[in-house]
């Protein structure tokens, strides 16, 4: 079972520009896969939060429309070759195939792109003023794959693990505001996928906003300080959506303010039997 | 039970390294050299008044000529310019060459530290008339500027000569004029991500600053 909460906040900067908060993000449960969304709009575009809705949108749709069963059962040469001790593991096994993930990531990320398209058709804007990252996963009991185009961050906690990792490392340019979007013109290529046969008892997923401060820049290590009391909450909160105030007061917290001045979105999750 | 709340990794600040290239030869003397001080003062006064800037912005002085570094990077709150006098010749290639061999050796020590760091800007202060080989110079400006790798921004005195400066400024930036400049509106570039600079990346949401960027006509 899975229990979830995602929230946005505004980022001072952008509350002192008058422009809207540009984070998106979504989350819902699908044949016991809980899938997540984060799209970050590019401070720098027009109209960056309508790109971000509409990848957020276009994500949710798409992952509706399709089944999620990533994972094929072995072929017999796979099993000829598998060693007689490892056969009924093989056999069992639920783990994502690499290139059905892999399809299936592009062919979103492609309908993003068609939509976006669309999106810029009706505003009567370029595709660019629509800049955006995007980050998807979707996490089974047994795995987790997941998609990233731009520096959101995942971070997750294994069953039985105490730490925390970061899925991606964040994707940038020499300099530190500088990251790739889905409507650049090689998107595709910029797009980082991993499968990972892993159950997961946490997961975050946050717009950079929170990247300051919740990752430690010289290694790129998760904060546990920062993702535990996330977690805990998580775990005493039987209905996070009604009783959201702890996040919400946190995205916007003066303290959080003073570290950073971007939008700032949170998605986290926990399973539990 | 009540749940404690996220505690902050604390990392460094990101860095913003800006170049005050100044030209204090003896053709600056008079009025010009009294503008370029005042303009130094509101450089300042401008990063003071933006919070995110005061912490991020790290600025080194070099006046020509002759070419020295008069004041190493420094944040704004240890940042005190000196009031400059116009004196000797006007060796600007060489002082654009030697900022710009300064900002890799500042982004080198970042690296090795951690330290995340913006696109680097060089203000060049003029009165417009180099008396060395700028074209060098200028082509390794404009060429920074092609990939991405720094921000430009040559900026006149008043009653300059504008001729030369045209051709070392990058064409998308062309040079402006001190007086009435507001440096404010270039640090709200501070708070926006931008697209990763690659090649043939002919779609990138926006170029740069300036806000507000003054041309001269």
């Amino acid at each position: 079972m899975w229990r979830y909460i995602v929230r946005s906040a505004i980022g001072v900067a952008h509350q002192q520009l008058g422009l809207p908060c540009q984070d998106n993000a979504g989350c819902f449960v699908k044949e016991n896969c809980l899938i997540g969304v984060v799209a970050d709009g590019a401070g720098s575009a027009k109209f960056a939060e309508i790109g971000s809705q509409s990848l957020v949108k276009t994500t949710l749709e798409f992952v509706n429309e399709h089944d999620l069963h990533f994972s094929n059962k072995p072929t017999i040469w796979q099993l000829l070759n598998t060693d007689i001790t490892q056969l009924s593991k093989v056999w069992k096994a639920e783990i994502p195939n690499d290139k059905y993930v892999q399809t299936f990531f592009r062919d979103l990320t492609n309908k993003c792109i068609k939509n976006l398209r669309q999106e810029a058709q009706k505003n009567h804007c370029d595709l660019c003023d629509l800049a955006s990252t995007l980050l998807v996963f979707i996490a089974h009991k047994k795995w987790l794959v997941a998609m990233q185009i731009g520096d959101s961050i995942l971070v997750v906690r294994e069953r039985g693990k105490q730490d925390y990792k970061l899925l991606f490392n964040p994707q940038r340019g020499e300099f530190a505001n500088e990251t790739v979007f889905i409507t650049s013109p090689k998107a595709i290529i910029d797009m980082q996928i991993v499968v990972m046969p892993i159950s997961c008892d946490f997961i975050c997923a946050a717009s950079d906003g929170l990247e300051s401060v919740a990752l430690r820049f010289s290694d790129w290590m998760p904060f546990s300080p920062f993702f535990s009391p996330l977690e805990q909450y998580l775990r005493e909160t039987v209905d996070p959506d009604l009783n959201d105030q702890y996040i919400v007061d946190f995205l916007n917290s003066d303290r959080l303010n003073a570290r950073t001045d971007d939008d700032k979105t949170l998605l986290i999750a926990i399973s539990y039997e | 039970m009540p749940v404690g709340l996220p505690e902050f990794v604390d990392n460094p600040e990101n860095r913003c390294p800006v170049v005050l290239l100044l030209d204090t030869s003896a053709s600056m003397s008079g009025a010009p050299i009294t503008e370029l001080n005042r303009g130094v003062t509101l450089f300042k006064e401008a990063i003071l008044e933006d919070a995110r800037a005061s912490l991020r912005v790290e600025i080194a002085i070099v006046t020509f000529g002759p070419v020295q570094l008069v004041q190493d990077f420094v944040t704004v709150e240890r940042f005190n310019p000196p009031s400059f006098t116009a004196q000797d010749g006007t060796p600007m290639g060489e002082a654009i060459e030697y900022s710009l061999n300064l900002l890799e050796n500042r982004k080198e020590t970042y690296r090795k530290n951690g330290v995340q760091y913006y696109r680097p800007w060089v203000f060049l202060i003029t009165d417009g008339a180099p008396t060395d080989d700028w074209q060098n110079a200028a082509r390794l400006v404009r060429n920074a500027e092609a990939g991405k790798r720094l921000c430009f921004f040559a900026v006149a005195v008043e009653g300059a000569d504008t001729h030369t400066l045209k051709q070392i400024a990058p064409p998308e930036r062309p040079p402006a004029l001190l007086h009435g400049l507001d440096f404010r509106g270039l640090f709200l570039w501070l708070s926006s991500s931008l697209s990763r600079a690659s090649s043939g990346n002919i779609n990138d949401p926006i170029t740069l600053p300036p806000v507000g960027w003054g041309t001269i006509t």
